[in-house]
């Protein structure tokens, strides 16, 4: 019953867990990566590029205050702390002022679930804080980031929402890549289980090696039609050092590093997942086991441009 | 594997299987007692020729009826299924002392004799508060009266009594202690001997009958002031076939509310009061017809589904200390029923792990099924699902209304709790009201409604969150595991094999560690990497 995953060499979650997250990724580096702040803080210190923080919102208190602060944003974006799988994650594209209109209702937010009060957006905040997104439901923090512009060759592919490009990294060198393209039913989220379009990426060009969308391959982006495959992701040697280096941040082996593309500056960094998913394995058509075996037998105290250029060489596949 | 890992396994595999064959193969001890019968069909039968002569006195009331003793509902019997042979409901009247079968005068001298058919269940009392008396209050002081009555007495009888009194000496304020004593002068001084059947030869020989033993304490009860009465009883323990039985009397204070029966643990009325089916609680009220052996009794058994403890206990001491000491049957009864039901518990999180684990059911929340089956388990599978459906439903309305209203996360969950627990209230009067339809097993206790909403909140952030496919899917998972749990928490068997041999539990524990191991696909990444299916190009 077995054989063909077996023959594919896919990598199920009980060997992912007992095999690599466990042995790899020690228990006490988790609120690394699990707190967005921290790894917001770290990856600054090792002056890794990502999104910044405008502010971020940690008591019910700040919520009074929140919409002289909100005023001189033009666009941002509202996120839990210790959400996972872009949960609770708000998109604020622009922000009108509603002159004469009661608090509640003077400034209008155009965001990723339609047109939002004031009130709307603060209960969303509270809803927030109160632990309705994190991973184990304790009270959260906000955090109000910068929304990036979306690098025009991905904005062409994706429905709404912003791509992200999800890198898994054992022991610093990246072992597979995808892109997570939004979709109508994905709700403009880049998150595969609510239907975002999946595609593999050729570790070596960075061109689209096919694309898998609800559990099912696909050949063209369900919403904009466009073939998957003519795609080749901007920035890619890049991507790979960015991925590369958040090995050193975490100190864990086995991790998956969700990035963004951004028009000028490139590769940001978005977060780092402790137990990144598996469903990456049916993006690439490929499965994870076999290029986890071989980096197994490499060293990982090699410096990260050699690391990079062994994998371009095409070592995994 | 490590060696380690191995190691531990193996302990924990083999000392719970040699000692499993210690006790069955060298010490020759069941793994499970033998059961013991707890279900009765009891004939009833009353021979209505001569009834006049029999009775002595005319029985019959104005209304030209007849009051016959029929049966008693106790704490640790009760009655259903009553009928006549030929099918037809009996009427009776509930009183003090027992329900009564109500006969017409038409009705005796239509019919030779009548047979009654009750199906009775004996059970260990779960609770060691002793029955509250409820009708006393209404009639009260009369009622009293005729259990302080010495006017059956005749005025020798009474000075002999009076006489025994003095010499037994009681002085003492507790109404308890001075029962106690006149229930162990009785069981050391008068020896049984049924041939013994006056109250003055009885006591000039010391030696009585079980009824002459029974009267004289009641009489120096009531000497005492103590209410006292007889019950007229008949032992059912080890009745294969229908047999006819004989009555024992057992007599039985009133302390303040409370009725305690004196044939508890103690000779003379020897055995153990669950072994025994009360048919009325007042001889004095029918002393005749219960002497001649008016109404005789007989018995089959019908059901076995209780394990005979005291029996298992015996042999156990009889084979080594060690084992008897560490035996559960030593509990109490009350404490006893709970680990019956807390030893399976580790099963339900094995079953969990394999769910989990190997087959790749989703839940929600990890220990989630195994209360939710518990849940089931008090209250009936039905009433369980259809009561948890309720809520699943009230759960996503009440997530929706309460999600316009934009509320703080705390008071919205209390004010789901307090849903939770008025749609609890509303569904509690449906079940009583239509007793019929569904099967209350006991009570709905308070954890499982916690449970319950906890569940829902769970559920109604999974359901915004991912979506209503995923929603379902973690549902149905949860919802299978709990019922798979509950199917085999349900097996007697092994209810019997963890409770009395619960040693087993290293073995659940050692199967943990070789499920904690398993690095293998879980059976629904079939499904979900079905697109590799018949790819064969490796990378």
């Amino acid at each position: 019953m077995f054989s063909y995953l077996r023959k594919a060499g896919i990598l199920g979650i009980n060997r992912r867990v007992g095999e690599f997250i466990l042995p790899y990724n020690p228990r006490k580096h988790f609120p690394k990566v699990d707190d967005k702040i921290l790894t917001y803080i770290m990856a600054k210190q090792y002056k890794i590029a990502q999104p910044d923080i405008y502010f971020t919102v940690s008591t019910a208190g700040q919520l009074k205050t929140i919409q002289r602060r909100l005023e001189k944003l033009e666009s941002f974006v509202i996120k839990p702390s210790r959400g996972a799988m872009g949960n609770g994650i708000l998109l604020i594209n622009s922000v009108t002022k509603n002159e004469g209109a009661d608090s509640d209702h003077e400034l209008v937010f155009d965001t990723s679930r339609g047109d939002m009060n004031l009130k709307d957006v603060k209960y969303h905040i509270s809803d927030i804080l109160s632990g309705m997104y994190s991973l184990s439901g304790q009270p959260d923090q906000v955090i109000i980031q910068e929304k990036l512009s979306i690098h025009p060759t991905l904005g062409e592919y994706a429905y709404k929402g912003i791509p992200d490009i999800r890198v898994i990294v054992f022991k610093g060198y990246p072992v597979m890549a995808m892109i997570r393209l939004p979709t109508k039913s994905s709700r403009g989220r880049a998150n595969l289980h609510q239907g975002a379009v999946g595609c593999g990426i050729n570790l070596k060009t960075g061109q689209i090696t096919g694309a898998v969308c609800q559990d099912k391959w696909i050949t063209n982006h369900p919403d904009t039609g466009h073939i998957l495959e003519d795609l080749v992701i901007p920035f890619w040697d890049e991507v790979l050092e960015l991925s590369s280096r958040c090995y050193e941040i975490t100190s864990m082996g086995y991790i998956g590093v969700d990035l963004v593309l951004d028009e000028n500056a490139g590769p940001l960094l978005l977060e780092i997942n402790a137990r990144p998913g598996l469903s990456i394995q049916i993006a690439n058509k490929a499965g994870l086991k076999p290029r986890l075996d071989y980096i197994k037998l490499l060293s990982e105290e090699i410096p990260i441009p050699e690391k990079i250029k062994l994998i371009k060489q095409g070592v995994l596949f | 594997m490590n060696l380690l890992k191995k190691t531990i396994i193996l302990i924990l595999f083999i000392i719970p299987i040699s000692s499993i064959i210690y006790k069955n193969y060298i010490a020759e001890i069941d793994l499970i007692p033998e059961s013991a019968t707890n279900k009765w069909n009891l004939s009833i039968n009353y021979p209505f020729s001569k009834i006049e002569d029999k009775l002595g006195v005319s029985y019959f009331d104005d209304k030209k009826e007849i009051k016959l003793p029929f049966f008693t509902t106790t704490r640790y019997q009760s009655v259903d299924n009553l009928s006549y042979l030929d099918g037809t409901k009996p009427n009776f009247v509930n009183t003090n002392d027992g329900n009564l079968l109500k006969l017409s005068k038409e009705f005796l001298d239509k019919n030779e004799k009548l047979v009654a058919l009750v199906n009775v269940e004996l059970s260990e009392a779960l609770s060691e508060t002793p029955l509250k008396s409820p009708r006393l209050k209404e009639e009260g002081y009369d009622y009293i009266q005729k259990l302080l009555s010495l006017d059956k007495l005749t005025d020798e009888e009474r000075e002999q009594m009076e006489l025994l009194n003095a010499k037994i000496n009681i002085i003492d304020d507790d109404k308890a202690e001075v029962a106690k004593k006149i229930y162990f002068f009785i069981t050391e001084e008068i020896t049984r001997d049924e041939n013994i059947k006056t109250i003055t030869e009885a006591l000039s020989l010391s030696a009585g009958s079980n009824l002459m033993k029974a009267q004289i304490f009641t009489y120096l009860n009531r000497l005492n002031g103590i209410p006292t009465r007889i019950n007229v009883a008949y032992e059912l323990n080890r009745v294969g076939q229908v047999t006819k039985l004989n009555p024992i009397y057992m007599p039985e204070i009133l302390l303040g509310d409370n009725w305690f029966l004196l044939a508890r643990d103690l000779s003379p009325f020897d055995k153990n009061v669950q072994d025994f089916f009360v048919l009325y609680k007042n001889f004095e009220d029918f002393p005749k017809l219960f002497k001649q052996e008016f109404i005789t009794v007989r018995a089959a058994s019908v059901m076995v589904n209780k394990v005979d403890s005291t029996l298992y206990k015996k042999k156990l001491k009889s084979v080594s200390s060690i084992l008897s000491l560490l035996s559960l049957h030593n509990l109490p009864v009350n404490v006893r029923t709970v680990f019956y039901t807390v030893l399976l518990i580790p099963l339900g999180t094995l079953v969990l792990s394999i769910s989990r684990v190997i087959l790749g059911l989703k839940s929600f929340g990890i220990f989630t099924p195994i209360l939710l089956s518990l849940f089931f388990l008090e209250t009936s599978l039905t009433v369980g699902i259809v009561f948890f459906s309720v809520i699943v439903l009230l759960g996503f309305g009440q997530r929706y209304l309460l999600d316009r209203l934009y509320l703080l996360a705390i008071p919205r969950l209390s004010i789901l709790l307090t849903l939770v627990i008025i749609s609890y209230t509303f569904f509690s009067l449906v079940i009583y009201e239509n007793n019929g339809v569904f099967q209350v097993g006991q009570s709905i206790n308070y954890l499982p409604i916690v449970i319950i909403t906890g569940f829902i909140e769970r559920f109604s952030i999974h359901f915004i969150e991912e979506g209503t496919v995923n929603t379902i899917k973690a549902l149905l998972g949860t919802l299978s595991i709990a019922i798979l749990c509950y199917i085999i928490f349900k097996l007697n068997f092994l209810k019997q094999i963890l409770f009395n041999n619960p040693e087993l539990l290293l073995v659940i524990i050692a199967l943990n560690l070789m499920i904690g191991s398993y690095k293998g696909y879980r059976l629904n990444e079939v499904l979900r990497f079905r697109e590799f299916e018949g790819i064969n190009e490796n990378v």
